[in-house]
């Protein structure tokens, strides 16, 4: 985000039609997402809220909520929350920024991050885990997903639409070491190859992990 | 005008198209009716498309994507055969078959090519997001996609 929160919320606001038209039926090609997301549910449902950070159009928060979890969605592009909003209308979807989140400590059950935290700099990724443990109830689960590489693309243009966006590729170790710094336990590293004429063609790192019991 | 991708090559169609670039020194929209007729390439692996630019039955443009002979993987396309008619340039015909290319290459490919020595087609890939790259003849453009998610 380069500490320029603006970029990026201007931009998914220009794409949000787009991009909502083009992901929100997404997860019906990918079944390995929806196999974690499934998991994780069960693991989650009857213990509380979860969030979807960066839910872009809610097709994550729609496919945990329809596995009977209580779900919120939450994005920094207010357009990207009215598509949600009227895509969903029975789940909660609100503006809001994953890295100083407006949640008390200890609201939430489960977060999931799907190739949201690929859009923070390298100096926001330590505080902005810190901030997510903190919004974690003791033994609370996280779920993240991001495209595996060191590469960074920056696109000024997407879909014909003028934006300023980087797209962080990043390393599972590095990922997992900082998911430890920040308090967090990782109980499961999925990797897998990308499904070919569904989505960009990078491979996938999925990484669960527990907030502490007791903190 | 729309953006259609063509499925069969509409060779009556495609016969002005060849008979002009063919008049200015271009082989390429030959070529390209060529090596659809032998089956060499009909843009019909993973990720590939044959776009056309249509005004009533009027084609006035084409532009190809295939999978890149020359990169050795799969996730890298080739932008190709990109020419719009004479009469019709200058009116953004070439930039929306190339827009259509690339809305197209996405979620296919991680990365796109593509060679030109054509100055004024230079300046529309650079425009669409292509950078020059050096020191390759076979690709003097490059462009990366998003990876949109």
């Amino acid at each position: 985000m380069s500490g320029d929160a603006s970029r990026l919320r201007e931009s998914y606001d220009e794409l949000a039609a787009t991009y909502t038209e083009r992901i929100f039926g997404e997860l019906a090609g990918k079944p390995l997402d929806r196999h974690l997301l499934n998991r994780f549910a069960e693991d989650l449902r009857g213990r509380g809220l979860v969030a979807d950070l960066g839910c872009g159009p809610g097709h994550v928060a729609r496919h945990l909520h329809e596995q009977g979890v209580r779900t919120l969605g939450i994005d920094l592009s207010p357009r990207m929350i009215e598509c949600a909003r009227e895509l969903s209308p029975a789940i909660e979807f609100r503006v809001g920024d994953m890295r100083a989140l407006e949640l008390p400590d200890g609201a939430l059950a489960g977060l999931v991050a799907f190739y949201s935290l690929i859009h923070l700099d390298e100096a926001e990724m330590g505080p902005t885990l810190r901030e997510l443990r903190r919004v974690l109830a003791p033994g609370g689960l996280l779920l993240i997903a991001f495209h595996v590489g060191e590469e960074t693309v920056h696109r000024d243009e997407l879909w014909g639409r003028p934006v300023s966006l980087d797209f962080r590729f990043l390393m599972p170790d590095r990922m997992v070491a900082c998911l430890a710094e920040a308090g967090f336990a990782v109980l499961e590293r999925v990797e897998r190859e990308p499904y070919p004429e569904v989505e960009h063609p990078s491979r996938r790192c999925y990484l669960l992990a527990r907030s502490p019991a007791d903190q | 005008m729309r953006i259609e991708r063509l499925d069969g090559l509409p060779a009556d169609r495609l016969a002005p198209l060849i008979a002009e670039s063919e008049a200015s020194g271009l082989r390429f929209v030959r070529r390209l009716a060529e090596e659809w007729e032998s089956g060499v390439n009909r843009f019909d692996r993973a990720g590939e498309v044959l776009l056309g630019a249509l005004r009533g039955r009027r084609l006035l443009g084409v532009c190809g994507l295939n999978v890149d002979p020359y990169a050795g993987e799969p996730h890298v396309g080739r932008v190709r055969h990109l020419y719009v008619l004479t009469a019709y340039r200058r009116h953004g015909v070439g930039r929306q078959l190339l827009g259509a290319v690339i809305a197209a290459a996405h979620g296919r490919f991680a990365t796109l090519r593509l060679s030109t020595v054509n100055p004024e087609a230079a300046r529309l890939y650079e425009a669409l997001g292509f950078r020059r790259h050096a020191g390759d003849a076979r690709c003097t453009h490059v462009r990366e996609l998003a990876p949109v998610p």
